[in-house]
């Protein structure tokens, strides 16, 4: 599934909190104790310091850097390039059919004005479910569904 | 766990292989996977391009978008080309009174205007901070736990006096997502908070603000439901019910919604596609 859930630790906010908490403080007035540790977690936590680079390290880095946008430059304009294309090969069907059968054609220009993708559509995650594939998936019975056509 | 073994790995590297980023939370870090990017540039781009498909609306191919092939057929063949249309320019042909902003005009689709997720707003608006600043805190706080982005603190900017509201006070918070942070919070939403939602079916099918952009607001109690929030619940002082906003390049309601059902949002009383 998603990386949220894949650590089984504490959550990060959860973390820093507890760090900021008053070690060994009696409680006074619970929500005023929440609110003061908020503040400080928010406010109070001195940013990391980032290392600074130098010389071989720098130009390592940055050659990195630019290698990977240059990537996903190249993958960007791949990706345009095949829809345009396959957009023109759609056009030009199109246009041969309004040679070719007028019915047809009539048929084709008609499109559904409010279609949805599929509800079951799975988006690929990188590992299988732990269910694995539920073959006795039945489609919910919408019971707010608008009566059908 | 974890952190602590990176934490000695990194003191045992010799200087000259000092990184400038940080390695300090295995969740944050680049490592340029985006799961629900690729599931749009694989699957939903082309599908979209397809069924938003209007021969109506149809822009010539120009050398930005570059087909050649369509290009060269277009410059070779021998009927007289109609003139070039395009979509013509708002200021041009509307006028409201007063100069109120114009509704936009769609522009003519080829391959490259397929509407695409721009940015996610998230906003909460914090009523107990009339009386007490305080209360912000926590909703910045939450804001901050589910984004993984700093808030901004909304100051007012008028004052009304049935709310005893005055100008300059601070009333809300809202983050603004896009690209990596967009995509991990709507991952988020779709396969945690929206399922764990009582009595919740789907958007209406009538969402939408007229220009592709779709709304939703979200109860206090739905705070609960965000993995973050979850594990550290009792240390918020006051949940805050929002809303999300998902602002996308789509120009029509209905493909704002096919784009949003792509990633899996579900929409209540949706067409089912229709079996032979």
């Amino acid at each position: 599934m998603s990386l949220f859930v894949r650590t089984g630790r504490l959550s990060l906010a959860r973390q820093q909190i507890l760090r900021a908490a008053a070690p060994a403080s009696a409680p006074s007035g619970g929500g005023d104790q929440r609110l003061e540790i908020i503040r400080r977690v928010l406010f109070e936590q001195p940013a990391k310091e980032m290392p600074k680079l130098e010389g071989e390290a720098l130009q390592q880095h940055e050659t990195i850097e630019r290698a990977w946008k240059l990537h996903q430059n190249q993958e960007r304009e791949s990706r345009n390039r095949s829809l345009e294309r396959k957009f023109r090969k759609m056009e030009a069907a199109m246009n041969e059919l309004e040679k070719t059968n007028d019915r047809l054609f009539k048929a084709a220009i008609v499109k559904s004005r409010h279609i949805t993708f599929p509800r079951e559509l799975k988006m690929p995650t990188e590992t299988p479910s732990p269910q694995g594939w539920n073959h006795e998936y039945k489609p919910p019975v919408d019971a707010t569904a608008p009566k059908s056509s | 766990m974890a952190l602590r073994l990176l934490a000695s790995r990194s003191a045992i590297r010799t200087a000259n292989t000092q990184r400038s980023f940080s390695t300090a939370s295995v969740l944050s870090s680049s490592h340029g996977l985006n799961r629900l990017k690729e599931h749009y540039h694989n699957i939903v781009a082309e599908d979209l391009m397809i069924l938003t498909y209007d021969h109506s609306k149809v822009a010539s191919p120009t050398l930005k978008n570059a087909d050649l092939d369509s290009l060269l057929n277009n410059a070779l063949s021998e009927s007289i080309q109609k003139p070039v249309v395009s979509a013509p320019k708002v200021e041009e042909i509307r006028k409201r009174k007063g100069g109120k902003p114009l509704k936009p005009i769609a522009p003519l689709k080829n391959g490259s205007n397929i509407p695409v997720l721009d940015k996610i707003t998230v906003h909460a608006m914090v009523k107990d901070a009339i009386h007490s600043k305080n209360h912000i805190l926590s909703a910045f706080m939450a804001l901050q736990s589910i984004t993984a982005t700093r808030p901004e603190v909304i100051i007012a900017k008028t004052s009304v006096a049935n709310w005893k509201l005055r100008e300059g006070m601070p009333i809300g918070v809202k983050v603004t997502l896009r690209g990596k942070e967009m995509y991990q919070f709507l991952d988020k939403l779709v396969e945690i908070v929206l399922p764990r939602l009582k009595e919740w079916h789907g958007l209406p099918m009538t969402s939408g603000d007229g220009n592709g952009n779709i709304g939703i607001g979200f109860p206090p109690s739905a705070l609960a439901l965000f993995p973050e929030v979850e594990g550290s619940f009792d240390m918020y002082p006051k949940m805050t019910g929002f809303d999300v906003v998902f602002n996308t390049t789509a120009h029509t309601n209905a493909e704002g919604r096919l784009l949003l059902s792509g990633f899996n949002v579900p929409f209540k009383g949706a067409k089912a596609v229709k079996k032979n």
